[in-house]
This record gives structure tokens, C-alpha cells and sequence, in this order.
């Protein structure tokens, strides 16, 4: 089993914040580890920035496999104005596609606000072409799982489900399966391992308003 | 005698508008002083009552006992959780808000359909796995969109009282006294050394 051709894999948060552990079957397929903030500095201070990687400004994390060979990175910046999407690029920076917030319209509005309806994301690829969309399970049913669909050719073809649920490592974090019905195609199938970060990126945890 | 890793009772006054405080037994005796080593001074005289001009600049308050010897640093980055960090440079841990923790206190304490207030903090050890939660007890302001702070309870994980924290919120000179709970042996290391400097740590993210 490999981070390339898995089909069902599971994200943790087991240790430090914004660091994740990508699993199968028990077996670990890539470590995720937060980039440090490029800006951090000791400011005359005898010991090393201790900020460095715990920002709320910007997140970027680097994935690579148990071998340590880097993989993508996912790159979200909070934008109090407008949701910002998360990029992925690859280790070099080459941009492979994005993870979006979808807006869906009155009626997907409507359902998100009564809680019958989940949050609805986008995977875009380089070019900025639609490949799949993602949703959330809905509020009032968090038990539920959320699913993939496909757009393009076949879209609406339901190519996997995902579930949101509490990790084991504390009770406020959150743990992700994904489950693919098929094999998919690059670079779908790297935007769908960067997804559910990204989306867990973008949850905010731990900057209250007023404190920053 | 006793000194401020041990004593029952810390009362932390802020002696100006700059970020230095005087921290004393319940009885008035000097345990030792916080004083900023790092980071832009706030403002000073009619200035300040615009605001301490801080904004997002760290800022760093040295904590030391009555012989001066440093014992913590209170280190605060705009956007980031507090970090407490060892006199020897090692993060003991770091004072965070918990925007779910915060939010369930603002509707557990809203009435009549209107808008509660609460703020919620968690203490994470250096490995960010939490060991301790506050719980402050705020009311708003005047400007409804401020929180005046009127003190706190810290507890371990699994809810049993460690600190309480009453609160004295000035323009300028604040002062905290944090009580830990008689006949316990106070809590264990890390959360020891982080319960002492919550007050620090809550006036960094108002200053």
C-alpha cells in the first residue's frame, strides 16, 4: 500500500498542531509537517522563535512519504474579506490545482444555514478546470458522510465518500477517512489526498477574534 | 520562605502603562517582578488612552524571582497562541484561545434569545496536547464589541480546580491575583508553571 495507490485513507492529527499522519490499515502513507512562517525571527531573544510554525495568518504544509521524499504541499492564507482557496503545488512549487469553497447558490445557502445541507468545495486543476466537488456531511446530521463527485466527462458520478469524525488524539481535533470507489487519474488524485488538509486548514481553532 | 513557584497566592500588578509588574505574596511580600526584554514599549501618558500602539508585534515579558534570576518569558506574537518558554529556552507550553470552547461559553450564556459573552483559553504542554482550560467570567463593555475581564478558573483535563483568577481591569495598571486551591499540592508540572503565568499571558492578548 502505497500514498499513490491507496484507495481508503484515514488523516490524524496526533501530535503537534497543524502536523498530520496520513494512515492505512494501520500503516503510515506520508508524513505532513507545517512549513515554519519564512518571517519568524528570535527578535534578540536567547532562544529560537517559538511562533514559528504557530500562526493563524498562513498555513502551508509539506507532504512527503515514510521515505521522506516530499510529495505536494497545500498552501491556504486566512482572509478575513473572502474565503482564499487552498493551493497544492508540488514540492518545487509548481501549482497542480486548488481546493475551493463553492458557493451554491440560494438554495445550497439556504440548506447550509437550516442545517440540512453540508459546505460544498471545488477541485480545480492548474488551469483553473473544474475536476470534482466535494461536500460536506450536513450540520444537523455530522454522523452522515460527505462525497465526491466528478465533474466533466461522467459528472455527477460519485467517485468516493468521505467521513469527518473525532480524533482519538483530543476533542478538538477532527479525524478524516476517504474512501475512492475507483482509481482516479493525476492530478485528480493528488488534489483529493490534499483535500480533506486543506479543508481542515481552514477550520479556525485557535485565534480568538480580538487577539490578533 | 516562600517564592513564586510555590506560593499559594500571586498578586501581579501592573506598575505603569509599560509592561512591568510587580508580583507579591497575598501578604504584600516581593516574590519577583515581570519585566518586557523584548518587543516595541506600548505608549506612553495621554497617548496610551488611545491604546498601547502594540498591535501585532511580539513582545516579550521576562518573569523573574526576588534574586533576579529568570525563571519563565511570557512571549506573545499578534495571531499566534502565547508561548511560555523555560528559562532555558525550552516552550513549557502555550496559552491558546478556543474559538469552539468560546463560543459554546458565549451560548451557554446567552438569555432571552440575546447574545451571551464568554472567552475560553486552553494551556497546551510543549507536545500541544492539552493540559489545562480557563475559563474566564467577562461581561461586555461599554463599546459592545469589547470584553471586560472579571476573572477566571483554571482547571486540569479532567475538570478539577487548579487556579482561580480574579481580575482588575485598569486603563493602565492591571492587576491579577490568582489563588490556588488549599490542602492540594497544586497541579503537576507543566500545567504548574503555565497556571502562573495565565495573568501574563491574558494581559499580552489585551495589551
Amino acid at each position: 500500500m502505497h500514498l499513490d495507490d491507496a484507495l481508503a485513507w484515514t488523516i490524524d492529527e496526533p501530535q503537534l498542531f497543524r502536523d498530520f499522519l496520513v494512515h492505512a490499515d494501520g500503516r503510515p502513507l506520508a508524513d505532513v509537517t507545517r512549513l515554519p512562517d519564512p518571517e519568524a525571527d528570535d527578535g534578540l531573544m536567547p532562544y529560537p522563535d517559538p511562533h514559528a510554525r504557530y500562526g493563524t495568518d498562513r498555513f502551508r504544509v509539506s507532504a512527503a512519504t515514510p521515505d521522506g521524499r516530499p510529495r505536494f504541499i497545500v498552501d491556504w492564507t486566512s482572509d478575513p474579506m473572502k474565503p482564499r482557496p487552498a493551493f497544492v503545488t508540488a514540492p518545487d512549487g509548481a501549482p497542480i490545482g486548488e481546493l475551493a469553497v463553492s458557493v451554491g447558490g440560494f438554495g445550497g445557502a439556504f440548506k447550509f444555514l437550516t442545517g440540512r445541507g453540508g459546505a460544498g468545495y471545488v477541485l480545480r486543476d492548474a488551469r483553473g478546470e473544474v475536476l470534482a466537488g466535494l461536500h460536506t456531511p450536513p450540520m444537523n446530521d455530522p454522523d452522515a458522510e460527505g462525497g465526491v463527485e466528478i465533474a466533466g466527462e461522467n459528472a455527477g458520478e460519485e467517485i468516493g465518500r468521505f467521513s469527518v469524525g473525532l480524533s482519538p488524539y483530543g476533542d478538538r481535533r477532527r479525524r478524516y477517512t476517504m474512501r475512492l470507489h475507483r482509481p482516479v487519474p493525476e492530478p485528480l488524485r493528488t488534489l483529493l489526498l490534499a483535500s480533506l488538509i486543506g479543508m481542515e486548514l481552514m477550520v479556525p481553532v485557535i485565534a480568538l477574534p480580538g487577539e490578533r | 520562605m516562600t517564592n513564586l513557584t510555590d506560593a499559594p497566592v500571586l498578586r501581579i500588578e501592573q506598575r505603569s502603562s509599560q509592561l512591568e509588574y510587580l508580583i507579591s505574596d497575598g501578604t504584600g511580600a516581593e516574590l519577583g517582578r515581570a519585566v518586557q526584554v523584548a518587543g516595541p514599549a506600548p505608549r506612553k501618558g495621554l497617548l496610551g488612552l488611545a491604546g498601547s500602539g502594540l498591535g501585532d508585534a511580539r513582545v516579550v515579558l521576562q518573569v523573574s524571582g526576588t534574586d533576579g534570576a529568570p525563571l519563565f518569558y511570557v512571549d506573545r506574537k499578534g495571531g499566534c497562541p502565547v508561548a511560555i518558554v523555560g528559562s532555558g529556552g525550552d516552550v513549557i507550553g502555550r496559552f491558546v484561545g478556543d474559538v469552539a470552547g468560546t463560543s459554546r461559553a458565549k451560548v451557554d450564556s446567552s438569555r432571552f434569545g440575546l447574545p451571551g459573552a464568554g472567552l475560553v483559553h486552553r494551556l497546551w504542554d510543549a507536545r500541544d496536547r492539552p493540559v489545562g482550560e480557563v475559563a474566564w467570567k467577562v461581561k461586555t463593555a461599554q463599546a459592545a464589541t469589547a470584553l471586560e475581564v472579571l476573572g477566571g478558573v483554571c482547571v486540569d483535563m479532567d475538570g478539577t480546580r487548579t487556579a482561580e483568577i480574579e481580575v482588575q481591569e485598569r486603563k493602565f495598571k492591571d492587576r491579577y491575583t490568582l489563588r490556588i486551591p488549599p490542602g492540594l499540592p497544586g497541579p503537576p508540572e507543566p500545567l504548574r508553571t503555565l497556571v502562573r503565568a495565565v495573568p501574563l499571558a491574558l494581559d499580552l492578548t489585551r495589551s
